[in-house]
């Protein structure tokens, strides 16, 4: 065993039995048991991070800490097995008593699973491991070549929107409809946003998404589109930078969308209210 | 600093390095270009209603504190000159990339989705390079220090791919007559906001041409397409970022043209990093002065020596 292995199993065997002395004081356990939905539910920003990290965490980190104990103190392979069997006993036992709660079963049968693929197959393991570091982008030349970028892409995908994380979904497809927002004044003309405030049209392209997702409206409603509407009316009160000659001002909605291969608009007006 | 150029090359270091020059022509290019988006960040709002990413965990309403944004302008034109003048790299780039979080954060929490977290992460693969050398894990931070910056970038670009593939699939390219009502949409925002009419007659006659040249339309989304699959040559070694860089710049201005629509935060940062515009001006300039200015001196000379 190399030095480096030894440091590796090392850190992770540390890293595990951390999880135990965790478990005193928080019980975790319940969270690596849970399905995908209840992450979704729990963690609604990172939930396949958490349930990957939970779902993952345990198993490997238990693997190779049975790697270590049967490589590091030279254990025999029929003595790794043998402590595979005390843990499936120990599993059957816990079944017998049902408010221990799925979560801590579920941790162990995942943990046997683990232990028996990498135990079973370790030499493949090794000789994969041996290829792979002989390859050319994995050389101490190219070491760092490919870590940053493909971390970031984990990261973005796991963390989606949590800046400076972002899935960078910008026309990621083309709907059959877009919006416009414009304002106008008391006589319906269109008003220049640069005028008198500070936000510009596509801002208020993006906010009106970001406000459908902040109150989870998917098909919006007349009663939807007053609320978010009046928000938007108050954000662009907020960014005024000079008093517009007119005292009452609406925010009007266009909607483009293709029929029968031409382009169809319908307004609606959002909100309208005086300019204070 | 020593500004002298070894070579008139724009390639002029063997694989992957970097020269100094090339270097110093990147970061001050780059210290400009954040200075300013960070100057319009904190200009731009003063309020934080929605508050998104680390100002959702942190309370950054102190930031919309006018004498507070001032402090911060002033702050981050002390750590660009730090950085440009190579001093103290490792605090430096970590400020900055402290600070880019929190400001950059405030138009995403003012629900305008900028996904500008490209501008804050180049700070971030340069202060890992510099630690990585500090740390003496990795001694090539001539290489180390722009090839981690160009990974972020490669990164979004693939990380844009993925998207359009996972979320449209082939319907990406089924569905193009519908970008003409991008289009219009587009040039309609800015209609809206400057009140000129003629962009708004422009977005009509851009959408009419789309719907009736669909296949042209779905030719250039599937160029596109490819560019941003393949994003990951940028970190071949530098002649592939460049070259890889100048088809990036040609989509961008593509997209500019015909929809209207420009991403400075992730086109800018990569035509500096891996176009190196600056450099190539420079690398320009001293060939000219080295070319012309011995001519024009002889014949000062033989003016002179005639007079």
């Amino acid at each position: 065993m190399t030095a480096q292995r030894k440091f590796l199993f090392t850190v992770i065997a540390l890293l595990s039995l951390s999880l135990f002395i965790i478990n005193r004081f928080i019980p975790v356990y319940f969270y690596f048991g849970a399905s995908l939905a209840a992450h979704k539910q729990w963690f609604p920003d990172f939930y396949l991070l958490t349930f990957l990290c939970f779902n993952l965490y345990a198993p490997v980190s238990y693997g190779f800490w049975i790697l270590l104990l049967t490589d590091y103190l030279n254990i025999q392979r029929w003595k790794g097995f043998l402590i595979i069997l005390i843990q499936s006993l120990f599993l059957l036992y816990t079944l017998q008593y049902p408010e221990i709660g799925f979560g801590v079963v579920a941790v162990y049968a995942y943990l046997l699973l683990a232990i028996s693929v990498v135990i079973g197959s370790y030499r493949v393991l090794q000789r994969f491991y041996y290829r792979l570091s002989r390859l050319s982008i994995f050389s101490n030349e190219n070491r760092w070549r490919y870590l940053i970028f493909a971390s970031y892409i984990i990261l973005c995908l796991c963390l989606s929107e949590f800046y400076p994380f972002s899935k960078y979904p910008m026309y990621n497809k083309f709907p059959n409809s877009s919006y416009l927002f414009f304002l106008c004044d008391n006589h319906q003309r269109m008003v220049p946003l640069n005028k008198y405030f500070k936000v510009d049209g596509g801002e208020l392209g993006h906010l009106y998404i970001s406000l459908l997702d902040l109150h989870h409206y998917t098909n919006p409603t007349k009663e939807n589109t007053d609320t978010i509407g009046k928000e938007m009316f108050g954000y662009i009160l907020s960014t005024k930078y000079r008093q517009p000659p007119f005292d009452t001002m609406s925010l009007n909605r266009t909607f483009f969308h293709l029929e029968n291969g031409k382009i169809i608009s319908d307004e609606l007006e959002m909100y309208k209210s005086k300019v204070e | 600093m020593n500004w002298k150029c070894t070579s008139l090359r724009w390639n002029n270091t063997p694989g992957d390095e970097y020269t100094a020059l090339e270097w110093r022509c990147m970061k001050l290019l780059y210290a400009l270009l954040f200075f300013v988006f960070a100057v319009y960040a904190l200009n731009q709002y003063n309020s934080i209603p929605y508050p998104v990413g680390i100002l959702h965990l942190i309370d950054g309403s102190i930031l919309m504190n006018p004498a507070v944004k001032i402090g911060v302008c002033v702050l981050l034109a002390v750590l660009l000159v730090l950085y440009v003048l190579e001093v103290g790299m490792i605090v430096s780039t970590f400020l900055l990339f402290t600070i880019g979080l929190f400001v950059y954060s405030i138009g995403e929490s003012n629900g305008v989705l900028g996904r500008n977290g490209i501008l804050s992460l180049v700070f971030f693969a340069q202060f890992a390079a510099y630690a990585l050398n500090y740390l003496g894990i990795s001694q090539k931070l001539n290489r180390n220090r722009v090839q981690f910056t160009i990974q972020i970038i490669a990164a979004v670009y693939t990380l844009a791919a993925i998207s359009k593939i996972a979320t449209s699939g082939i319907d990406w390219f089924s569905n193009s007559p519908n970008i003409s009502l991008q289009v219009l949409k587009s040039f309609n925002y800015q209609y809206v906001t400057n009140g000129n009419l003629q962009l708004q007659l422009q977005g009509a006659a851009m959408a009419e041409w789309i719907m009736t040249h669909p296949l042209v339309i779905k030719f250039l989304l599937g160029g596109s397409l490819v560019l941003e699959v393949f994003a990951f040559v940028l970190l071949i070694n530098k002649t592939w970022a460049f070259v890889f860089g100048l088809l990036l710049l040609a989509m961008h201005m593509g997209f500019s043209i015909v929809m209207n629509i420009f991403f400075p935060y992730i086109s800018l940062p990569m035509v500096i990093f891996c176009i190196n515009p600056l450099y190539l001006v420079v690398v320009l300039f001293l060939f000219l002065k080295n070319r012309y200015l011995p001519l024009l001196s002889g014949v000062a000379g033989n003016t002179t020596g005639n007079g």
